[in-house]
This record gives structure tokens, C-alpha cells and sequence, in this order.
């Protein structure tokens, strides 16, 4: 089963994330910010996918971004931001140091699913049905 | 969940002023879209919305309800294979043929609230850069004229632009707006909206490259669906390419079409008795 890590302060998002996501078939590690979250890469490096917010106490998500992407002897999973930030100009900051793809809050499960197809797990996508 | 009475008036309902069939096994489809509308119109449940219909059907609220269930529910790259296609295979191919007019035309046919021929003129503008070049003209359709004015708009919401839309094509190709997602002039100008009912004679539209007639026809009878693809060879020319929904299939409809080998999608070419012209792979291994 593929490992998610989802990085997010606030426990009624990890909470809903949970939900959606280990109904979408992930096996999921939490961590509260970018420190915990670094942690737990370098433990598990199998991690495949990192759903990750933006805003966060101790590291942001942004500087676990850097940290991940600008030292290629730590795991290089897809890494999704999910965060309120909507505007284009960070949008393109976050793709630009490294994110794969990129949630805006609130979403739901069918927008992780495209997402993570989007970011190249297209065993995520969902099929057309009439 | 909602009453098999209820369903079955809806159903006829739904036949009765489209000409087209609910079908069985919509049961989560009219939950999903009708409840919201009856409690947007005080009713407490969907039975009373049904109660209220079977009394005033002509009214603004079976206008509501008709509007609900003839809009699509669509997204950006809706069956992403078919984009692949097109990208990788069969839009090379079109173009490759019509290099020395350079015009190309494709019919979006049952486009709802626009995302597949958004996603079509997006995925022309990105990933054919000589397409500046090219005279495209790309007409977009639906029944629900509602839908086709959203479409027209080009504004969608956070939820609508995420399902689907790569990111990056989103920040190069929308703008925020109020809370949801506007598309660029440049690209809404790419594309001709009109209502137009496919069961109904197609008005003076002309010859197209490349037809899109995705998740409609499964709406339809046999007959209808039949009376529908025979329609469309004549709105294609010869050497172009119908795509249909990944779920639907002409086979057993007609002999008019024939599949596309080594696609991904459903693809299918007039066949060579319906053009008396040959196909464009005829014409390379000929």
C-alpha cells in the first residue's frame, strides 16, 4: 500500500484527511509541522506522497519543501502543498522549488484522487461512469 | 433514498419533454441533484418535489429540475486518456493532413459547462506551439442552454478548476476572481458557444476535423443513439476522428463507424462505405 505523509498543524484537517484518504486506499503517517515531518521521512523512506500544508509552526511547509528538494540524499517523493494560499504568484513559488502539484483548501476526496493523478499516480484517477 | 414511484415519474418525466432515457440505476444522480434544489424551494424532501412536479410539471420548477438533470457532470480532462490521444496521436495526425490549409475544426458536442473544450483549446495552446499559426475554430454545444451561458462565462469555482486541471496550466491560463477561477480572454475567444439539441436536425454547422460526442449518448435509446452517430458522419469529414465517452461504444449501432486500433480512448473513423473516401492510415499504407 502506498505511504502518504500528511503534514498539517491543524488536527480537524489531518482528521477529515484521514477519512478521505485511507478511503482512497493510502496508508498514512501524520506529522504537525516540517520538523516532525522530516523526521519521519528520513525514518520511512518508502513515503511516497507528502500532502503538504503551507502554514505551520517550527518549519513551514514551504522551507520543508527546500529542505527535501535541495538535498537529493533525502527521499524525493511527490510532493502535493494543500493550503488556503490561493494566489497565483505563491502557487508558482511552491511549483517552482519543487512541488508536484497543488491543493487549495477546503477539498475533498475526489480532488486528492485527481491531484495525485495529476502528480503521476494515475492509479488514483477515477474512470468515467455513466 | 428515493421511491421507485417517485423514480419512475421522474424518469417519464425526463423522457417525456428530452426524448431521452433516465435509465435505471440513477438513484444517487437525482439525489444528488434534485434534493438541494427542493430545499432551495422550501420542499422538505425529494418526494415532495415530486408531489409538487406531478402537479404544476409545466412550472419553473420542472424547468429547475429539467435543467438539473440534463447538465452534465463534467470536469477538466475528463478521461485523461483521450487528451493523451489526441495529444500524442490523433490531433499530429489531423494536422499533419490539413498542413497545407492549416484549419482545423472540432465540434465539442455535448459540452455542459465547458471544461472539455476548454481543456481542448488549453491543451492546443500548450502543446502544439505552432498552433498560433493555425485558423482553429472550435465550436462548443449542449442541450441546457443554462449550462452553455456557465460555459461561455468561462468562471469556474476552486472545487470545478481542481478536479482535473493541472495546476500549472491553472495559474497560466485562469485568474482568481471573487473567490473562483476566470479564463483568460485569449482562450474563451478560441470557442463558439450555442445550444443544440442532438436529437434534433443539426443546424448549418459545417464539416468538423475532429468530433467530441463524450458521456451523451448514454442518455439515449438505441435508436436515438443510432439516429445520432449517422447525424455525425455527416458532420465529419471523412478523414476525422468521433470520440465518445469511455464507458459508450457504437458497436452493434451502426455500420458507419469503425474503431480507431491502438487507441486508448474510443476513437472511431467513418468507415470507407459511409465516406467512399479512404482514411488517413489507408492513405500511408496504401
Amino acid at each position: 500500500m502506498l505511504q502518504l505523509l500528511l503534514v498539517d498543524d491543524s488536527r480537524t484537517v489531518r482528521l477529515a484527511a484521514r477519512r478521505m484518504l485511507t478511503q482512497a486506499g493510502l496508508e498514512l503517517l501524520e506529522a504537525e509541522h516540517g520538523g516532525q515531518a522530516l523526521e519521519l521521512l528520513q525514518r520511512h523512506p518508502a513515503i511516497a506522497v507528502i500532502l503538504l500544508d503551507w502554514f505551520m509552526p517550527v518549519m513551514d511547509g514551504l522551507s520543508l519543501l527546500k529542505t527535501i528538494r535541495g538535498d537529493r540524499h533525502l527521499p524525493q517523493p511527490k510532493i502535493l502543498m494543500c493550503t488556503r494560499e490561493d494566489h497565483p504568484a505563491r502557487i508558482t513559488e511552491a511549483l517552482d522549488h519543487g512541488a508536484d502539484e497543488y491543493i487549495i483548501k477546503p477539498f475533498n476526496e475526489d480532488i486528492v484522487r485527481s491531484k495525485l493523478s495529476q502528480a503521476g499516480l494515475t492509479q488514483f484517477a477515477r474512470r468515467s461512469a455513466i | 433514498m428515493i421511491q421507485p414511484a417517485d423514480y419512475d415519474f421522474l424518469s417519464q418525466f425526463f423522457e417525456q419533454r428530452t426524448g431521452a432515457l433516465l435509465g435505471p440505476g440513477k438513484e444517487f444522480l437525482l439525489q444528488a441533484r434534485l434534493v438541494p434544489l427542493a430545499q432551495s424551494w422550501g420542499l422538505g424532501s425529494l418526494h415532495d418535489l415530486v408531489e409538487e412536479l406531478r402537479h404544476t410539471a409545466s412550472s419553473p420548477l420542472g424547468a429547475a429540475v429539467l435543467d438539473l438533470l440534463t447538465t452534465p457532470d463534467t470536469q477538466f480532462y475528463r478521461d485523461p486518456e483521450t487528451f493523451d490521444d489526441l495529444r500524442e496521436r490523433l490531433l499530429p495526425e489531423l494536422m499533419q493532413a490539413r498542413r497545407a490549409t492549416r484549419r482545423l475544426r472540432i465540434w465539442s458536442a455535448a459540452t455542459g459547462t465547458g471544461q472539455e473544450a476548454y481543456s481542448a483549446a488549453i491543451m492546443l495552446r500548450d502543446d502544439f506551439p505552432d498552433i498560433g499559426q493555425w485558423c482553429v475554430e472550435l465550436l462548443a454545444t449542449d442541450l441546457s442552454i443554462p449550462a452553455i451561458l456557465r460555459a461561455a462565462a468561462g468562471r469556474y469555482s476552486q472545487t470545478e478548476v481542481q478536479l482535473g486541471l493541472p495546476i500549472r496550466q491553472l495559474v497560466r491560463h485562469f485568474h482568481p476572481v471573487d473567490g473562483a477561477w476566470q479564463i483568460s480572454d485569449d482562450l474563451r475567444r478560441m470557442i463558439k458557444f450555442q445550444a443544440l439539441d442532438l436529437l434534433e436536425p443539426f443546424p448549418s454547422i459545417g464539416q468538423f476535423d475532429l468530433i467530441l460526442c463524450r458521456n451523451v449518448l448514454s442518455w439515449f435509446s438505441p435508436s436515438e443513439k443510432r439516429s445520432v452517430l449517422e447525424r455525425l458522419t455527416q458532420s465529419l469529414r471523412p478523414d476525422g476522428y468521433l470520440l465518445l465517452g469511455a464507458a459508450e461504444s457504437a458497436w452493434g449501432l451502426t455500420q458507419q463507424w469503425e474503431p480507431v486500433e491502438g487507441c486508448r480512448s474510443v476513437a472511431y473513423t467513418p468507415t470507407v462505405s459511409a465516406s467512399g473516401v479512404l482514411r488517413i492510415a489507408d492513405r500511408v499504407t496504401a
